[in-house]
């Protein structure tokens, strides 16, 4: 009850200021009145009785002043005045407060965007029941997950394990009311659901009986291909699709957005799990563990490395010997380049606030005058500092509030850019992070506001009255004491500069030498289809063939593809790393084998260093079978000898040829290709590779899957992709996610940094016109002026940039991994940074200093 | 002449006030020949204690003022105690009891 009526009388004192000071005027007057009445009564003469009752009240105006403070609203009416003060001395400065505010409204604009959009990865919990217990599995050779009989073998260690999920991902045709899309689908494993705490929006989880082999065919879909196929009507259940020709019925609709940890997909259906251990390489699974409480993941790891995988073949016993088993956090996706870019957003974020503070700095100095009078005054050194206060932090909340209000226009096409490069972003993924951004930009604004405030009002803090106005005063030179402090804020300026600019020149160097890497032929223009079959539709070897070459002769017909050929699933995939081969000395070696058409070589481009490439098919095929190698093949498996002629190592083939290396990928060392004709091996056909003249649109997917589906429905479109464009989604995943997020903060690093430096440096030299106007009187030509202000100017710089070099090198290391044959110490990229940030530099120097120059002394002299 | 009118001690003036509004609610004058009153002629209310001072109670919930019209038809602000103010009053009596018996026991002693 009391605080409601304190708040009451808080408001009504805060809004009704004017009605209750009237009201107390009206009271002293009554009570004025009423004493002088009361004299009266006692025998005094009117005016005597007014006179005392008026004495005895003392000084009315100090009463009200009393009663206001009783109010409580003293300090915000104090607060007020401060600010209308503030609001005038800025906008009588409008120039510089522009200034201030662009560069913070730069800073927390871009660190708020940076913020929100790795928020998620970095700090954002998993959506699951004690996710710190959440662990996935992988090992050394299969870092993203494992394989069904590792799988099944993990199961035995219920002691360490409360218990496991996997998700089987795989691409397929689904038929949906009579139109078919190519969709990612999904085979979770038994309890997944209710492992995971996943409640489907709509119908049930998966039931244990249905993860038998024969069990009825039931699907969950995702929120995504519900609202797209369904328009989210809520009788999907019972309804129908078709999953690679299987009729499923509908249960359940999955939520939106991440819901399990593995990659998502539109169709979820119970895993079936059959494992052959002969065949130990398939399937792939996706596994998350969660472990019983209190197991550590070094435990874990330790458990896992003693599980025996039983019946594999001898060799796959070395293989899965040698691989180390791997246990880690789940997370979505690797975390390393949102790091990067918080830590380059924040680092961004400190300059930009050095920067206003410096500007803030400097215009204080410039009113060190009237703070000194106001100091002798007797204002309190509190109140001054109050005004800078209010200032600096009047001026971070407006910044604040503009990238608050601007998020929709100023940052989200950031926000789109940064995030559009390589990570999807999904609608659900950021709008929190939006509503958040009031929050994050309110405390950004406020640290900022207190960081640009903060030398400012030591400096004044530490000032007595005396040397407030002296070093205002007409004094000529500069105080050791403020040089140096200017000094210092020049070095750590340029400091930062240096070390934002290194890391993303290293970056930017980094990514281009990634696009210069010479993959052996033309990438551009190429577009590669692969095609897989459903597991009950396996058409005849030679009826394969023809349907690639039917699918062959229909997609050459499509508008921009020159030529076309086709051959194994495999063809200028980089992560191919094809099959064990025995060598005759014992050792063994991975070889990847690219059965192709007979006119591979001419669409992809492929050289001939000797020998000829394998004959055309004619009539009846005989042994050997001709093959073409790849000259790492050549070095590797024949010792760089003269191959032709010579027979593989235990295989019926023959060497007739070598072509150059092709590389499929830019990460990943080329190693030991062959070619051979794919009619040898009908069944391995699976891909074709169309020469374009440019790189297709993205539409040309959705034409080449129709044109596909036109010839033979059964058949899976899984992707088509032009090779350009796979070859950066695959091998520069990290470094164009980084990349495209230090091209957008490259330019306003650098531009922040050059602004910096030069308002501090050309403040200096500002600040100094008198004495230059002294030296010019006493007999100083500009040129010496210039060569004074130059030399003091880029000492400091360079002093500071130094200071950064040292620190970048220090902290670049830790970028070493996304950096792609580059060092942290590229020589080019710390001489740029240095060119750049001297020329900055000089530049600040020698304008203001040239105008300074040129004033007519006299001028200079008087002007105070 | 007011030389032998003390000074309120610190703090006592809203106890007094409370104290003096409990029986009827009082006018800002009416109060201060009510205190002067009480304390027999000795204590000499500032005005510029006064006002403040119902300013502070009125904020704390403890009095309440409204516009009334004075027995010579003039209109004048009463001040009355609110509840919260008599428990207030009640709170203030025992701690003075307290502190005064206190002191007085302490300035006695030998």
């Amino acid at each position: 009850m009391r605080w409601y009526a304190q708040i009451v009388f808080y408001l009504k004192s805060l809004f009704q200021k004017k009605k209750l000071d009237a009201q107390l005027s009206e009271e002293v007057r009554t009570h004025v009145e009423m004493a002088t009445e009361a004299n009266v009564a006692a025998g005094m003469s009117p005016e005597e009785a007014r006179y005392a009752a008026l004495r005895q009240f003392g000084n009315v105006a100090s009463i009200q002043e009393q009663a206001r403070e009783g109010r409580g609203w003293l300090w915000l009416e104090q607060f007020w005045k401060d600010v209308g003060f503030v609001v005038r001395s800025a906008a009588r400065a409008r120039g510089s407060s522009l200034v201030i505010l662009a560069t913070l409204v730069l800073g927390i604009g871009m660190a708020a965007v940076v913020f929100s959009l790795s928020y998620k990865v970095l700090f954002g919990s998993l959506p699951y029941p004690e996710p710190e217990r959440l662990v996935s599995i992988a090992s050394e050779k299969f870092p993203n997950g494992c394989l069904g009989v590792q799988f099944q073998a993990y199961q035995e260690l219920s002691n360490v394990f409360a218990g496991f999920v996997a998700e089987e991902v795989s691409t397929s045709n689904v038929l949906v009311e009579g139109s078919q899309e190519v969709a990612p689908v999904m085979h979770v494993s038994v309890d997944c659901f209710d492992f995971l705490g996943i409640r489907p929006v709509l119908g049930r989880g998966f039931r244990p009986e249905e993860h038998r082999a024969g069990a009825a065919n039931v699907a969950l879909i995702s929120d995504r291909f519900w609202r797209k196929n369904f328009q989210a009507s809520p009788e999907v259940l019972g309804r129908q699709i078709v999953v690679n020709q299987q009729t499923c019925s509908i249960i359940g609709v999955v939520p939106a957005g991440q819901v399990f940890p593995g990659p998502m997909g539109d169709v979820y259906c119970p895993l079936v799990l059959k494992v052959d251990p002969a065949q130990p390489f398939a399937p792939w699974l996706f596994v998350v563990g969660r472990l019983r409480a209190g197991v550590t993941r070094e435990q874990a790891t330790a458990a896992l490395s003693t599980v025996k995988l039983p019946g594999l073949p001898q060799w796959a016993e070395v293989f899965f010997s040698e691989n180390r088993p791997m246990v880690g956090p789940v997370s979505l996706i690797s975390t390393k380049p949102y790091w990067l870019m918080l830590a380059g957003g924040v680092l961004l974020y400190v300059s930009a606030c050095l920067n206003a503070m410096n500007l803030m700095f400097a215009r204080l100095l410039s009113r060190q005058r009237e703070l000194g009078i106001r100091l002798a005054l007797g204002g309190s050194h509190w109140q001054v500092a109050r005004l800078l206060l209010i200032e600096s932090m009047g001026l971070a909340l407006l910044a604040g509030l503009v990238v608050t209000l601007g998020w929709r226009w100023l940052c989200m096409p950031l926000y789109s850019l940064l995030a559009g490069g390589s990570v999807t972003v999904e609608a659900a993924d950021y709008w929190p992070a939006v509503y958040g951004v009031l929050g994050v930009a309110v405390i950004l604004s406020v640290v900022a506001g207190a960081m640009v405030s903060m030398v400012p009002v030591w400096r004044l803090l530490k000032t007595g009255v005396d040397a407030a106005l002296k070093e205002g005063g007409p004094g000529y030179g500069e105080s050791p004491r403020m040089a140096g402090l200017r000094s210092a804020l020049v070095v750590i300026q340029a400091a930062f500069a240096v070390i934002l600019l290194v890391g993303m020149g290293l970056m930017v160097r980094s990514f281009e030498r990634l696009h210069r890497v010479d993959l052996g032929f033309d990438a551009i223009g190429k577009v590669k289809v692969n095609i897989t079959f459903p597991r009950d539709y396996a058409p005849e070897p030679e009826k394969r063939l023809q349907l690639f070459e039917r699918i062959a002769e229909r997609l050459k017909v499509l508008p921009g593809v020159k030529d076309i050929t086709y051959g194994g699933p495999a063809l200028l995939d980089g992560e191919y790393q094809g099959e064990q081969f025995k060598l005759p000395d014992g050792k063994s070696r991975m070889i990847a084998g690219h059965a192709v058409a007979a006119n591979y070589a001419q669409v992809v481009g492929l050289t001939l260093i000797q020998g000829r490439w394998f004959a055309p098919r004619r009539g009846n095929d005989v042994l050997p079978v001709e093959v073409v190698i790849n000259e790492t093949m050549k070095r590797q498996i024949f010792d760089g000898r003269d191959p032709l002629g010579q027979m593989f190592p235990g295989r019926p083939y023959l060497v007739v040829g070598v072509v150059h290396d092709v590389r499929g990928s830019v990460r990943e060392p080329v190693g030991s290709h062959y070619y051979w004709p794919v009619w040898r091996s009908p069944q391995s056909a699976g891909g074709l590779v169309l020469r374009m003249e440019t790189d297709p649109p993205v539409e040309f997917t959705g034409i080449v899957q129709r044109a596909i589906y036109a010839v033979e429905p059964k058949v899976i479109v899984p992707c088509v992709f032009s090779v350009t464009e796979w070859i950066g989604r695959t091998s520069m995943q990290p470094e164009r996610f980084a990349y495209t997020i230090l091209r957008g903060v490259t330019p306003i690093g650098l531009g922040l940094a050059a602004l910096g430096l030069f308002s501090v440096l050309a403040y200096n030299v500002d600040t100094r016109r008198k004495e230059f106007g002294v030296r010019l009187a006493l007999g100083a030509r500009p040129g010496d002026l210039h060569r004074l202000v130059m030399r003091r100017g880029l000492a400091t710089a360079a002093f500071g940039v130094a200071l950064g070099i040292a620190a970048a090198l220090g902290v670049t290391r830790y970028i070493q991994s996304l950096l792609f044959e580059t060092t942290p110490y590229e020589p080019i990229v710390y001489g740029g940074v240095v060119l750049v940030l001297l020329g900055a530099a000089a530049l600040a120097c020698w304008l203001p200093a040239r105008r300074a120059a040129k004033v007519d002394p006299v001028i200079a002299l008087r002007a105070e | 002449m007011d030389n032998e009118k003390s000074e309120l001690l610190q703090g006592t003036l809203d106890m007094l006030i409370l104290k003096a509004l409990q029986l009827e609610p009082m006018h800002g004058f009416g109060l201060s020949q009510r205190l002067r009153q009480m304390s027999a002629e000795v204590f000499q209310v500032e005005m510029g204690s006064l006002y403040p001072a119902l300013v502070r109670l009125e904020k704390q919930g403890w009095v309440k003022g409204e516009w009334g019209v004075s027995d010579n038809n003039r209109r004048a602000r009463y001040y009355a105690v609110t509840a919260a103010g008599r428990k207030q009053l009640e709170e203030e009596k025992t701690q003075w009891t307290l502190l005064s018996s206190t002191i007085n026991a302490m300035l006695k002693a030998t």
